[in-house]
């Protein structure tokens, strides 16, 4: 090799270096300009988080807010609850998405009456699929046992698949942070609300039951089971958390099952003795005023139930049902 | 002047100065004290703390931009942090030196040969980058503090050599300072200096993350240490004292070199220069890393976190006697930012920070974690010198009116590390009939977050018959009592009708009640009195406890103490809260 | 091409020279950079300092305080005290300021920047009104006293200076009795001065006494319980000088002058109930009545709206001059 080569070899590699290494330079500069953060790290945010969930619920129409039907078929009491209301097809239109949220919180067998009946939440899927002609229908719950076994002893897992549900088990990813506005407890709390950013109904399926700390678990209460986290900790303040529950979820309808309720030693029960049939199906577009009905039910009156004032000072609705003109009516 | 010279006056000027920084690292004014020293100078000049963090947290916190100028010179110079400014690593340099000054050439030129499993330091930074940039298990996390020189010798220097010197000598600080296993850091601290008596800058050559860094960014620079002409007569002089084992007589290895400038120096017949031209004999610039190799660290990498988080420690199993410091980030931020240099446990003026170990995760070994019993008294209230000295701002840098919630944070209070919690089986007035409210009297929030109710108990065999009784003074016919015993003003005399009196005091056989305050019914014979002991009980209100745990460090049951503070309420964690928020703060 | 020059020698000296020079700046730099801290952040205290008061009020102070003397930085921020937690900062005095209309503390700390064992605190006491002040500030005024040169109301002793500025009446405490610190301190009370308007310090009740005789700064305001009666309250004093006895007068001013003759029938009866005798004679001619208590005279009467009078008095003489001065000064006043 010439000297000259040798030389021009040298010099492109001292360029080809040179460009390397200014490049590098670049690149670190340019990494620390854009990466700069000039105030460290913030404290934990006092309130971050979606402010509200979407509201499922349908125009109200006068008289059609509220039914009571009596019989002791829940099959035909349900149906006729929702025909009075203006039928599924009303609340279900063709090709949406429905979600149902039973009360599934308990591993327990159907007869114990803690969780909601297997044979009318499938009822509701199938009307949901075969009047109202949903896509889709999704159950779900975050119960407070272990979710597989709870969809899966209280009867409900099997009778809403057979019926053509889907069954959609919480997973961590599906809940966020929620902050409610006008709320005090639900601030950064994490809510199963993924799944409910999919669907276009949200239906509430709750018995009606004594609760050692609230006084009653109907379908406000239901609305616990969207809770994340650490959710034992309301329990110190149980009538607000029931309260914000109702403030956050507004739900297409509600179905409140008063044919066998837990009259004591709820919310678990534990005997069949624990259950008086009343033989009573409420249906509502408000789960404040199916409350506020269903609390007769347990012989309590809506001022024993402070959550129901809490509720109704926060916005989430009426307990005075009679305003609402519920149409009542029996079945054989 | 040689450059060596030079060389040696910049190894020597920022070792003393580093050993300057640990030592002045106290809280005081003086000019030996902390005053406005730049003591993490050398932490933010580290660039794997920089690039670390910023894998992890996606930001260059602002102190940590010293390390661009270091990362310009490397790129344009080479590696020349490792032989002129870090402080191990000269520490190394000079015990090798020391260990092979007696030898012979062949002897020292064997002893720094390149040697393949210097590679070893490349799979451990790039299973330390991947842990930090794949947020493979509740987040990224960040453990080159393990390995990083300067937060090794930081942790080495300021939790175990001058707390040793100054427990035998009285001299750096004015009380003794502890630090739990500290033996752990001292044996990884003197293995890595004794290595050096076999191969000397062992730990630079095979072990250091941050050595690798600097070989992987000199890659590129425009000058290097090089033959500048032939007839090389391959006396191996060059290698005589080679720092980096980059094999100088040879192939240059780039990586490995990290200018000494001892070859230029030793080079008998000018050769070797540092130059911008490539070496005349080859130059290897990439480390030498085989492709197997780096898949194996990678993937080591990859399983490693979630392996370590498998403990879900970082959720509903977090160990709950794990107490960090007043301004810590929540747990998975904070492990995303702590490079474990020890400065916050050196500063704590009351010592109670200490080098976490093993029982809260392995992610805590030698974070820091608050232990009571340890020090001159639990988290002081007005002092904030953690936070302030966190070189990466895992202690995020609060203000005293963030800490104690005033001005502006009085509408989120202050910040809570924990909950104290007594221990009523082993709390002196709960379990032992003894009255002590040591606890309630050293709470330092006000109003207080302890607070008492009081009760009375019959102490035992207290049930005594009395035999007559003129005005406040009761004969018993039980002659046993220790005279004065119940003397102490916490003794009362309780009567069948509920009277109950102070005692002023008693002999073996009589009771005295004060005769200001004497029975509205004077007793009679053979009733029953019965000796009671008034009894101020701690409860702790949870709502004001900020956790600083100055009641369990002054609990006198000094073992496992009476009331411990438990990581339960503390405000950067959410789900560790035991009262639902929008609550009495 | 870039090649090192062929004698590397002198190139090698001068880099190794400029990099010493590097590390001389580093040092340097370094150096300077330990002068640069907040004392009050690292929670720096000076010696015998206590802990930051936690029950602080919520009331953000206005800036009253002035800006630091030279050579001083500051070593706390200010903080504020309004009356429901004064008692954490002064504990037990807290009573004295309370009854005398007190609305807000505000105190704060500065230290020498070059040795932090010198260092002042500063306390301005809110008082809202300047006669309010004037309370607090004389019944505390320290014997020993250096009157402040005038405009300044106040006076120094040993390390520390007091002052009154309009409503405000300010305790400027020192470390140590050192020159530099006494000139600093003086400096910050020039500051509190320059904010205060010469009207805002006038007393109306203090031009009411006779000046005859008077001692100089002897003027006091008790707002309660002045000699011990529990009726004068809001009562202005003086010192006064008779040859070989002292005297003090007083005056307060009720709400009409029949609860000021009323009041000053009671101290009568409060006097001759703890055991003084009477002595009708010094005050007949006025309409007042004066007792002999314990070896001292005291004398009470009424002009208008004022009740007024001598208090410890050495000897008769004086008293009844004191008594003669102060009534006519009364009365011409009333007349105007």
């Amino acid at each position: 090799m010439t000297e000259s080569e040798q030389k021009g070899i040298t010099r492109r590699d001292f360029i080809r270096r040179s460009a390397k290494a200014g490049a590098s330079l670049a690149a670190a500069g340019a990494a620390s300009y854009w990466l700069y953060d000039a105030a460290g790290p913030p404290a934990v945010s006092v309130e971050e988080g979606i402010k509200a969930l979407p509201d499922f619920s349908i125009p109200h129409s006068e008289g059609k807010t509220i039914s009571v039907v009596k019989g002791s078929d829940r099959v035909e009491t349900v149906n006729k609850a929702i025909d009075l209301l203006g039928g599924i097809e009303r609340f279900v239109k063709p090709g949406e998405r429905i979600l149902i949220k039973p009360n599934v919180a308990f591993a327990s067998p159907p007869i114990l009456g803690a969780t909601a009946n297997p044979q009318l939440v499938a009822e509701v899927v199938r009307l949901c699929y075969r009047r109202g002609k949903a896509k889709q229908v999704i159950i779900t719950d975050n119960p407070i046992n272990d979710p597989q076994s709870c969809f899966r002893l209280s009867g409900i897992g099997k009778a809403a698949s057979e019926a053509g549900a889907k069954i959609l088990l919480p997973r961590d990813g599906y809940f966020r942070n929620v902050s409610l506005a006008g709320g005090r407890l639900i601030k950064n709390w994490p809510v199963f609300t993924v799944p409910l950013e999919k669907i276009d109904k949200l239906i509430g399926i709750a018995p009606v039951k004594d609760h050692d700390r609230s006084g009653a678990s109907m379908t406000m209460k239901n609305w616990y089971g969207l809770l994340g986290g650490r959710r034992n900790i309301f329990h110190q303040d149980i009538n607000t958390i029931i309260a914000e529950l109702a403030m956050m979820v507004k739900a297409t309808l509600v179905i409140l099952d008063g044919t066998q309720v837990m009259m004591t030693n709820g919310p678990t029960g534990g005997a069949a003795s624990d259950l008086q049939r009343k033989n009573v199906m409420i249906a509502s577009c408000n789960a404040v005023a199916a409350d506020a009905y269903g609390c007769s039910l347990l012989n309590l009156a809506v001022a024993d139930l402070p959550y129901l004032g809490k509720a109704r000072k926060g916005g989430a609705g009426t307990t005075d049902f009679e305003s609402l003109k519920p149409i009542i009516t029996s079945i054989g | 002047m040689r450059i060596v010279t030079v060389r040696r006056i910049s190894q020597i000027f920022f070792f003393v100065l580093f050993l300057w920084f640990c030592l002045v690292t106290t809280i005081g004014g003086e000019w030996w004290r902390l005053r406005g020293w730049p003591v993490n100078l050398f932490l933010q000049l580290d660039p794997l703390v920089a690039i670390g963090t910023a894998l992890t947290t996606h930001s260059l916190y602002w102190p940590l931009l010293w390390a661009l100028p270091v990362v310009a010179l490397t790129i344009i110079l080479g590696r020349f942090f490792c032989s002129w400014v870090c402080p191990f690593g000269s520490v190394h340099h000079f015990v090798g030196f020391l260990a092979y000054r007696k030898k012979n050439l062949a002897e020292k030129v064997k002893a720094n040969r390149y040697r393949k499993g210097q590679c070893i330091k490349y799979f451990i930074l790039i299973f330390f980058l991947i842990l930090a940039a794949l947020p493979l298990a509740k987040g990224p996390g960040l453990q080159i503090g393990l390995l990083d020189p300067i937060s090794l010798m930081s942790r080495s220097v300021n939790l175990v050599l001058l707390p040793v010197i100054d427990n035998l000598t009285g001299t750096i600080s004015v009380s003794a300072r502890f630090y739990e296993g500290a033996w752990l850091i001292l044996t990884i601290f003197f293995a890595a200096v004794f290595l050096n008596l076999l191969i000397p800058r062992f730990y630079c050559r095979f072990i250091c993350p941050l050595g690798a860094l600097f070989g992987i960014i000199g890659r590129f620079a425009i000058w290097r240490i090089g033959k500048k002409q032939i007839g090389c007569p391959d006396c191996k002089m060059c290698e005589r004292a080679c720092q980096g084992a980059c094999a100088p007589s040879a192939k240059i290895r780039i990586s490995e070199c990290v200018l000494c400038f001892n070859c230029l120096q030793d080079c008998a017949n000018e050769t070797i220069s540092y130059q911008t031209r490539p070496s005349l004999a080859g130059e290897i610039t990439n480390p030498d890393i085989t492709r197997r190799g780096f898949m194996l660290s990678a993937i080591s990498g990859v399983f490693a976190l979630p392996a370590i988080r498998l403990g879900n420690l970082l959720g509903s199993n977090y160990y709950y006697r794990l107490i960090r410091p007043p301004g810590a980030l929540p747990e998975e931020e904070f492990l995303q930012r702590c490079i474990k240099c020890g400065q916050c446990m050196r500063i704590c003026p009351t010592n109670v920070i200490q080098p976490g170990g093993l029982q809260p995760g392995f992610e805590s070994l030698w974070t820091p974690v608050l232990n009571m019993r340890i020090g001159s008294s639990g988290c002081q209230l007005n002092c904030t010198a953690c936070g302030y000295i966190c070189p990466t701002s895992a202690i995020r840098p609060i203000s005293l009116s963030e800490k104690l919630g005033l001005d502006d944070f009085a509408q989120a209070g202050p910040i809570k590390m924990g909950t104290a919690f007594v221990d009523r089986s082993r709390c002196l007035p709960w379990a032992m009939d003894k009255p002590c409210i040591v606890c309630q009297e050293n709470c330092p929030v006000s109003p207080k977050a302890i607070y008492t109710r009081t009760s009375f108990e019959t102490v035992r065999d207290g049930i005594l018959t009395v035999k007559k009784a003129v005005g406040g003074v009761v004969e018993t016919i039980e002659d046993t009592l220790v005279p004065d015993q119940f003397s102490t003003g916490d003794y009362y005399c309780l009567l069948k009708n509920g009277e109950r009196r102070k005692i002023e005091t008693n002999t073996e056989n009589t009771i005295v009640v004060s005769s200001a305050d004497s029975f509205e019914r004077i007793p009679v014979e053979g009733e029953k009195i019965e000796i009671q002991i008034r009894l101020q009980r701690p409860y702790v209100d949870i709502h004001r406890c900020i956790g600083c745990g100055v009641c369990e460090h002054e609990c006198p049951v000094s073992g496992r103490r009476a009331i411990r503070v438990s990581a339960e309420g503390e405000t950067r964690s959410r789900h560790k809260s035991i009262t639902p928020k929008g609550q009495y703060l | 091409m870039v090649l090192l020059p062929p004698r590397p020698k002198r190139t090698e000296s001068l880099i190794s020279l400029a990099v010493l020079l590097l590390l001389v700046f580093i040092g340097i730099g370094v150096f300077i950079k330990q002068f640069y801290y907040q004392p009050g952040r690292l929670g720096l205290e000076g010696a015998g300092l206590i802990h930051l008061s936690s029950g602080q009020s919520e009331l953000t102070g206005p800036a009253i305080i002035p800006p630091l003397p030279a050579g001083f930085e500051k070593l706390s921020e200010p903080e504020t005290f309004d009356s429901k937690n004064l008692y954490n900062k002064i504990n037990g005095k807290a009573g004295l300021y309370l009854e005398s209309g007190f609305e807000k503390l505000t105190s704060q700390r500065f230290v020498n920047a070059v040795d932090a064992e010198v260092w002042m605190e500063i306390f301005v006491y809110d008082m809202g009104l300047a006669r309010n002040a004037f309370a607090v500030y004389s019944v505390q005024r320290r014997p020993d006293a250096e009157p402040l040169v005038t405009p300044m109301i106040g006076y120094k002793t040993g390390g520390a200076v007091f002052l009154l500025a309009g409503g405000y009446y300010i305790e400027i405490i020192g470390s140590a009795e050192t020159n530099q610190l006494s000139q600093a301190m003086l400096t910050v009370a020039n500051a509190f001065m320059q904010k205060v308007k010469p009207e805002d310090n006038i007393i109306p009740e203090l031009q009411l006494f006779p000046q005859a005789n008077l001692i100089a700064h002897s003027y006091k305001l008790n707002s309660s319980n002045a000699f011990g009666f529990d009726g004068f309250t809001d009562t202005f004093s003086a010192g006064y000088r008779f040859g070989d006895g002292t005297a003090t007068a007083f005056i307060s001013r009720r709400s009409d002058s029949k609860q000021a003759r009323k009041l000053a029938g009671e101290y009568y009866k409060f006097l001759i109930e703890n055991g003084a005798t009477d002595k009708p004679a010094i005050a007949r001619n006025i309409n007042g009545k004066a007792v002999e208590f314990y070896g001292a005279i005291e004398v009470a009467f009424a002009v208008g709206p004022f009740v007024a009078g001598v208090h410890d008095a050495e000897n008769e003489d004086s008293a009844k001059q004191l008594t003669v001065q102060l009534y006519e000064k009364l009365v011409r006043i009333k007349e105007q």
